[in-house]
């Protein structure tokens, strides 16, 4: 399962201005240490092509249950944007 | 242009990452279900039959699907109790499994009154694709915790991922403990229960002076996760969470709109662009009370605050009109909009508000 940290630069026209770059630099995020009792599902770009093509639902049960898997072995996935 | 995003770790320290925005979407069935909760938020019960229409269902899901071109990926049905009508239930998880969504439920697992007839169930609903089953004192005066069990084994044996769900008003309680401790012995996996504290809206509003909060003098300071999923109501109300905002109706900054009177993408798209909500997301009611106190609107604000709840600061603090009154001029302030838009780049690595406005 593929974890490593790709480095992307945002577009151009999406680059953080210098003084709000500052900012957030210094900003102190808390996430939560406990996920509440709301649950969400993350999926890996091949995961979630794989899933939507299939109508196996069998198919479908084993992906969640990888992406289960991927969460506590402290794996997290993001979305591609195209 | 292709904005792409690739793979990243979690931070070993960090137990719970963001959740992306709008990626999964609940849709309340039904108002119906077996139990009277006294901390009900949306107070549910055997005497309530509001319930979506299989019409309305079948046109959102549409909608959701069709919302840019696939954006969402998960429906996460819930109630009331979504297994109270299992025609309805059958028929909407059929329709959100041909448009491609993902399916996960929400129940208290009174279906399950045996082992075997709880497989069975399950079996016969294949669309599942994750559970989280509620069960906790309140829940239990009305459905017995073997039916729970029952659930819970079957999910195992159907390969079901599933949580178990409680709530209590103080996690120090001992009856929330033994609880907590007969279901650890069950699942074995502290990361299968989840735990919130009650809200004191909806029915638990009643019970106010009955709660045990563990109360201190500063908010907790964590960002917000339930904001990232909104939620529709039967009646096409849709709201940014499905926390004790709700009972503030459409007189708060998470009311998104309704969908019988705009589209779920106009009403989606908005969200995309809702500067307070993203404001919660990044930086949490605390920062937010923060910036009310720096702007003079302390007497407006909550003074004491439940421990490690976001949520009754975000409730207490909306609940004030002089409140709502300021974040509506903050939200029209581009500086402000901006940063919001660039901290979600920034910290989310989200680029859908710089996408839609200028700044």
């Amino acid at each position: 399962m593929p974890t490593k940290k790709t480095v992307t630069q945002a577009p151009k026209e999406l680059a953080i201005p210098a003084d709000l770059l500052r900012s957030f630099k210094t900003d102190i995020r808390f996430l939560p240490v406990n996920p509440g009792t709301r649950g969400y599902i993350m999926f890996d770009r091949a995961m979630l092509i794989a899933a939507l093509r299939s109508s196996n639902i069998d198919e479908r049960k084993t992906m969640a249950t990888q992406l289960e898997a991927l969460g506590r072995a402290g794996g997290e996935l993001v979305i591609m944007q195209q | 242009m292709e904005n792409s995003r690739s793979f990243f770790p979690m931070d070993p320290e960090q137990s719970v990452k963001d959740p992306p925005f709008m990626r999964n979407v609940g849709l309340l069935l039904t108002y119906h279900c077996q139990a009277s909760c006294a901390h009900c938020i949306i107070r549910a019960g055997p005497d309530r039959h509001e319930e979506v229409s299989l019409e309305d269902a079948r046109d959102w899901i549409e909608q959701i699907t069709a919302y840019r071109d696939g954006y969402i990926y998960v429906l996460s049905l819930t109630g009331g109790e979504p297994f109270s009508n299992l025609k309805l239930l059958r028929a909407v998880m059929k329709i959100a499994a041909e448009n491609k969504l993902l399916i996960s439920v929400v129940t208290n697992g009174f279906w399950a009154t045996s082992q075997g007839k709880a497989k069975r169930l399950l079996q016969s609903l294949p669309e599942i694709c994750f559970i989280s089953i509620s069960t906790d004192l309140y829940h239990q005066k009305f459905v017995p915790f073997d039916n729970v069990k029952n659930a819970i084994r079957a999910a195992r044996e159907c390969g079901i991922p599933f949580y178990v769900s409680l709530v209590t008003d103080n996690k120090e309680d001992p009856d929330y403990q033994r609880v907590y401790q007969e279901i650890l012995e069950l699942v074995e996996d502290p990361e299968q229960i989840r735990t919130g504290i009650i809200f004191p809206v909806g029915r638990a509003a009643e019970m106010k002076g009955d709660m045990n909060y563990s109360l201190c003098s500063e908010p907790c300071p964590e960002v917000c996760q339930a904001s990232s999923s909104p939620c529709i109501f039967p009646d096409g109300r849709v709201y940014g969470c499905i926390g004790p905002l709700i009972d503030l109706h459409e007189h708060q900054p998470l009311y998104l709109g309704s969908l019988k009177e705009h589209p779920v993408a106009e009403i989606f798209d908005a969200a995309e662009t809702n500067p307070i909500l993203h404001a919660l997301r990044l930086w949490g009611p605390a920062r937010v009370l923060s910036w009310l106190r720096e702007a003079g609107v302390g007497d407006h604000l909550p003074t004491a605050f439940v421990s490690g709840d976001i949520c009754q600061t975000c409730h207490a603090m909306l609940s004030d009109p002089a409140v709502r009154e300021w974040l509506h001029t903050l939200e029209q302030d581009t500086e402000f909009r901006r940063k919001v838009a660039y901290g979600r780049l920034y910290h989310l690595e989200e680029s859908g508000m710089l996408e839609v406005g200028r700044y």
